[in-house]
C-alpha cells in the first residue's frame, strides 16, 4: 500500500468516526460552550483535528477516549480565546457585550460573569489552607514544587490539598449553580 | 448520545475515574497516557459533567486573573519571558534605538544606531502589552501594535517620559506612549 492510498485509508477512518460519534462529540462540545453558532465552530475544528491526527492513535480501541479529548481540548482553546478577546477591563463588562461585535448572548456563555463570581464564591469557601493551594496554583499557574517552596510545605502536601481543594470547589461551585452546566 | 452510561464492560470503575479527574484538569493525564480512564468518561455522563466543573474553576480563575490583571496601576507589571516576547521586544529595541538618536543631545552624528544599542533595553511588559524601554536617559512605553513594517522610526513618534539620571533601584515611572495621527 503506497503512502497515498494509506492517507486515504485515515482519511476515511475519520470520516466514518466524526460520522458514527457526531452526536457523542457535539454532546461534549455542549458541556462548555452554550452558544449554537459556536458549538458549529468548535465541531468544525474538531473534525479537522480528527482528520489530520487519526493516524497517531495507536490503539484502537483507545479512539473514543482520544476522540473526547480532541472535543474537550477544542472546547476549552475556544473559551480562551474569546476571553483572551479585547474587552472592557471590569467583570460587570461582560454582560455588556450582549449585542457585541461576537453576536452572541454572553448569558450563554460559559464564562459568564455569574460563573466566574461563583467560582470566587466557593473559593472563598474553602478553608484557608486548600484556598492557598488553589490560588496559586490556578491563579498564579505556579507548579507543585513552586506552591511547596512557597508555603513551606512538602510537595507531597501541596497534592493532598490541591486534589482535596478541587474536589470541594466542584462540588461547591455545583451547588451553587444548582446544575446549571 | 445525549444519554450515556457507563460501560459495564469498563476496566475502570466510576469511583475510581472521579479520583483522577482532578489529575485531568491538572493536565497531569491525557488520553494517550491513561486510555481506559477516557473511553470510561467518553461514555460517562457523570464523569463528563464533573470534569467540566473542575475545568469551569481552572478558567473561570484565569479569566479573572487577566481582568484583575488589567486594573492594576501601569506600574505594576507582570513579567513573563516567551518568545513572542523576546521578538517583539527585538524589533522594537531597534526602532527605539534609532529614534533614540534623535533624543540625544550629546550625540551630534551619530554612525548607527547600533552604537546606541547598548545603551537601550527592554525593562518591562505592561498588562496591556506594551513594553517599558530604557533608552539612554529616557524611559519610553511603546505599544507594539502601533508599530507597523512600514513604520520607519522618527523622534516625533515616541514621547519621553522620565528623562533624568536614573538611580540604581529607583522606582521607574511610566506614561502613556503618545503617538502622532498621520
Amino acid at each position: 500500500m503506497n503512502s497515498a492510498s494509506i492517507s486515504q485509508s485515515w482519511e476515511q477512518a475519520g470520516t466514518d468516526l466524526l460520522v458514527q460519534e457526531q452526536a457523542a462529540v457535539r454532546c461534549v462540545i455542549e458541556r462548555y460552550i452554550k452558544d449554537p453558532s459556536a458549538v458549529d465552530d468548535v465541531y468544525q475544528e474538531v473534525s479537522i483535528k480528527v482528520l489530520k491526527r487519526i493516524h497517531t492513535v495507536r490503539e484502537r480501541k483507545a479512539i473514543r477516549g482520544w476522540l473526547f479529548q480532541v472535543a474537550r481540548n477544542a472546547s476549552l482553546d475556544y473559551l480562551r480565546r474569546e476571553d483572551r478577546r479585547p474587552r472592557g477591563s471590569s467583570l460587570a463588562t461582560v454582560d455588556q457585550r450582549s449585542t457585541g461585535d461576537m453576536g452572541r448572548n454572553p448569558s450563554e456563555r460559559f464564562l459568564s460573569s455569574e460563573r466566574i463570581e461563583a467560582v470566587h464564591r466557593a473559593i472563598e469557601q474553602l478553608p484557608a489552607s486548600q484556598r492557598d493551594v488553589i490560588s496559586l496554583r490556578l491563579k498564579e499557574d505556579l507548579d507543585h514544587m513552586a506552591i511547596a517552596e512557597r508555603l513551606n510545605i512538602s510537595r507531597q502536601a501541596v497534592e493532598v490539598r490541591l486534589c482535596r481543594g478541587r474536589n470541594a470547589l466542584k462540588d461547591k461551585l455545583a451547588d451553587i449553580l444548582g446544575g446549571d452546566l | 448520545m445525549t444519554h450515556l452510561s457507563p460501560d459495564p464492560n469498563s476496566v475502570i470503575k466510576c469511583s475510581e475515574a472521579k479520583e483522577l479527574l482532578p489529575a485531568i484538569a491538572e493536565n497531569l493525564i491525557d488520553a494517550e497516557s491513561d486510555s481506559s480512564l477516557f473511553e470510561h468518561i467518553s461514555n460517562c455522563e457523570s464523569c463528563q459533567e464533573d470534569l467540566a466543573l473542575y475545568d469551569l474553576c481552572s478558567l473561570s480563575l484565569e479569566t479573572h486573573d487577566e481582568a484583575s490583571t488589567t486594573n492594576q496601576d501601569s506600574t505594576t507589571i507582570r513579567f513573563r519571558l516567551s518568545p513572542t516576547f523576546i521578538a517583539a521586544a527585538a524589533a522594537i529595541l531597534v526602532c527605539v534605538s534609532a529614534a533614540s538618536l534623535h533624543f540625544s543631545e550629546e550625540s551630534t552624528a551619530p554612525a548607527s544606531a547600533a552604537q546606541v544599542i547598548p545603551q537601550t533595553e527592554v525593562l518591562d511588559r505592561t498588562p496591556d502589552g506594551r513594553f517599558l524601554i530604557r533608552t539612554g536617559n529616557t524611559h519610553l512605553l511603546v505599544d507594539p501594535t502601533q508599530l507597523t513594517e512600514s513604520d520607519q522610526p522618527h523622534a516625533a513618534d515616541y514621547t519621553p517620559v522620565y528623562t533624568k539620571p536614573a538611580k540604581p533601584n529607583q522606582k521607574l515611572q511610566t506614561a502613556t506612549h503618545k503617538r502622532p495621527t498621520r
